[in-house]
Formats: structure tokens, sequence, C-alpha cells
């Protein structure tokens, strides 16, 4: 990797943007390498200055009580670092030098440590692929016919949407999905949402979701229609389809 | 009569001397630090998080963690204060990216989302004449400003900055790269 590359990689790692193979990539050198450590440092300190424009929030002493709290359940600090001496003065057994050596638990603990940090990175790879696999996708179409929106539904009843291309929520409104899980049936409102971003809504009060059952948006006042239908102009809507 | 003045002068050397208490065991060197940076620190969670409950955990972990780490912590090769941000920011970036996603609406309808945040302009204003990352933030496109500014402040992700600046992925990790390499060469 070149120096250009190793810096850039530093300064998405700070500024937190790092995904997938880099993150793992940054988290590596930063333990191994010390020039990447620098680099990383430098960055922290060049972004340190818009900590400073965050505002002052008195904590109030709950939430020291609960540091506290925390800190008595650690290990007294000071049992940590006994040993050594001990350890060369004893040579009874060939192997008691290998027993009483911190060198070597320490190794033993973190390569345990690692092993175990493996296992649970493995596994929730496999839980999270498992539970981001959708079960339905809906395309939601605009006036214009032009994609709108993206919703996809998961099996424990999640549903997340996407706002496509450049949506924009009317000042002071909210639009409101709406689903209809009976063709005939009025719709019933899925979530109210007040931003244009990714969202996960919860449909797991309403009947499981079916293949053509009809998804749609509209704007509706900042605490959703009133009246528990649509009352606003429907922005886009569309049909989901069996995710394979 | 210089040791004396050395010792009341540096915050930063407070804090350094904070840390190394607490790698020796001292309980109260922790809320030293506490009082001087909780404040603060859960300021920036709240820019990270929006949650108060959400941001307090955050600093609430922090602290153990600081603690627990005190004694790694070393004064040649980095500022006290970086490094404590440095802890807060991966914990509540570690909150925002794994746990808020899995948010329901109801939970966080109160919350007043966008409206609540600060714009890049805003912030940049607030930065002090005397930094230089102001300086140099000017000298950037307001585009990019604005892109690298939203994804240290919000936490925003590439996909999460498209969405918002309304343009390609592609494009957002551009402007992102460019702005770095201009704010590297303006801050050396």
């Amino acid at each position: 990797m070149t120096r250009d590359e190793q810096e850039r990689l530093a300064a998405e790692h700070v500024l937190g943007l790092l995904e997938g193979e880099e993150r793992g990539q940054a988290e590596r050198l930063l333990a191994s390498d010390a020039t990447f450590q620098a680099m990383v440092e430098e960055w922290r300190s060049r972004f340190s200055e818009w900590d400073s424009t965050a505002a002052v929030l008195p904590p109030g002493d709950a939430l020291w009580q609960r540091i506290e709290a925390g800190l008595a359940a650690e290990p007294a600090r000071t049992m940590l670092r006994p040993l050594a001496p001990a350890a060369l003065s004893s040579p009874s057994r060939p192997f008691r030098g290998l027993w009483d050596s911190l060198a070597f638990w320490r190794a033993f603990g973190l390569a345990g440590a690692l092993a175990a940090l493996l296992l649970a990175l493995g596994l929730g790879f496999f839980a999270l692929k498992a539970s981001r696999q959708p079960m339905l996708v809906a395309v939601l179409m605009n006036d214009a016919n032009q994609p709108g929106a993206v919703l996809r539904t998961f099996a424990d009843g999640r549903v997340e949407l996407t706002p496509l291309g450049d949506m924009q929520i009317p000042h002071n409104h909210s639009i409101q999905v709406w689903t209809f899980p009976a063709p005939a049936a009025a719709p019933v409102s899925v979530g109210i949402v007040h931003a244009a971003r990714t969202v996960f809504l919860d449909l797991r009060n309403l009947p499981r979701p079916h293949a053509d059952q009809l998804f749609a948006i509209s704007v509706e006042p900042l605490s959703g229609s009133p009246t528990g239908l649509p009352t606003g102009p429907v922005i886009m809507k569309g049909t989901a389809t069996t995710a394979l | 009569m210089k040791a004396v003045l050395g010792e009341a002068a540096s915050p930063a050397s407070d804090l350094n001397r904070a840390l190394s208490l607490c790698a020796g065991g001292d309980r109260s060197a922790l809320r030293v630090v506490y009082d001087s940076e909780a404040p603060r620190m859960l300021g920036v969670a709240m820019r990270l998080l929006r949650r108060r409950a959400l941001a307090e955990e955050a600093v609430h972990d922090t602290f153990l963690q600081i603690w627990r780490k005190a004694d790694s912590f070393d004064p040649m090769k980095g500022d006290a204060r970086s490094w404590l941000y440095a802890i807060l920011r991966n914990r509540a970036l570690n909150i925002l990216r794994g746990e808020n996603r899995t948010d329901l609406v109801e939970d966080f309808e109160p919350m007043g989302l966008a409206s609540e945040e600060e714009d890049a302009e805003t912030v940049m204003l607030r930065l002090s004449d005397t930094g230089r990352l102001k300086g140099c933030l000017e000298r950037l496109e307001p585009s990019r400003r604005q892109a690298i500014t939203l994804a240290y402040i919000h936490g925003l992700s590439h996909g999460e900055l498209a969405g918002r600046l309304g343009v390609p992925l592609g494009t957002i990790k551009s402007w992102i790269r460019r702005a770095l390499i201009s704010l590297r060469e303006c801050m050396a």
C-alpha cells in the first residue's frame, strides 16, 4: 500500500467511514504498524477541533454513579502485577518455568481471546447475513413513474425503507407509509418518517406481508395522519415481490 | 516557582497526570477526568447518536474503558484529550453503526431527526479562528466541506452522505478523498 493510501485509510478510520475489508485492514495496521499509528494520531489531532464545537451538556450525577458502579465490578488494579521473582527461584519441574511465566500466560490468554473474538465475529457475520436477507422487495414509483423508494421486508417483521434520488419531505410535514394487507380493505399505517434517509419500520403487528401486497406513501402532518387513513397526496406506491 | 507555574498551567498535563493516577488505581483521578471532559463528551456523543440515553451510554462505556486502559496511554505518543475522544468516538460509532440501525420508527419519532442537526456551515463558524481547521476547511469547495464535516460530527456513512447530499456514492467517496488530500497539505 502506498503512503497516500495509508494516509487516506488513517483519515477515514478517524472519520468512521471505513467498512468491511478496509476497516479490518486499518484495525490490523493500527495494532501493528507504528507509522500508521502516527498517521492516525495526526488525523485525530487535526479533527479534534471539531469536538470543541460540540455543546457542553452537564451530565448529572446519575451518570457518574453508574460509572462508579461499573468500576466496582472491575478487578482491583493493584492485584494485577505480581509474580516474576518467585518463578526464577523455584525451578523444580521442567515446565515450572513455563507455568510461572507471565509472558506465556499472557500469550496464552491473548490467543484464547483472539480465538473467541474470531468465533464471535464469524457468528455475528452469519447471524447478520441471515437477518439481512429480505423476504419481499417493493420498488415504490412516483408520479413521474421513476423509482422513489425501495422497501424491503425481513423475516423478523422489520421493514427497511430507503428513499432514492432527491426525495424531499415538504416543510413541517412527514411522510407516512401505508400498506394494504387485503386488496379490498382499508390501508393500514406502517410508520411515519420525518427525514429522507434509510429507516426501519415495524410490521410485526400486521399480518405477514405477501407478494403483490401494495405499499404507498402519502404526505401527512408532522404527527402523521389524524384520521388513521391517508389524508395527503399519495406521492409513490408499488407492490411487493418475493426476493430470491 | 517555575514548577508551581508549570503545574497550574496546562490542562493537557493535568489530564496526563490524572490518567497516570488512574493507571495506578486512583478513582478520584477518574473523577477529575470526568469533571473536566464528560460535559463536552456528552455533546460530541449527542451529535453522533442524537438520543440522550444512547449518548450517556457511550460516555459511560468510555469512562470504564479509560479506567481499564489508562496504563496503555503513552503521553509520548499522543495527546491525552485526543486519546480520550478516540475512545468515545469509537464507542459512539459502534453504537451508531450497530445498534441504532435496528431502531424502530416509534422509538425515534421524538428525536426530531434532521431538524435538530447542525449543518456544516454553522459548525465551521463555531471553529476557533486560532486553530488551523477552519482556514483549511474554508479552502474546500462547499460540497466537499459539507461531506467531510457531516461525516465527522454526525457519523454519517458514505451511503448516508450520498443520500443526504443527493449525489452518487462514487462522487461522495471522491469528494472525501480530495478533501482529505487538501486538508493534509493545508494543515501540514
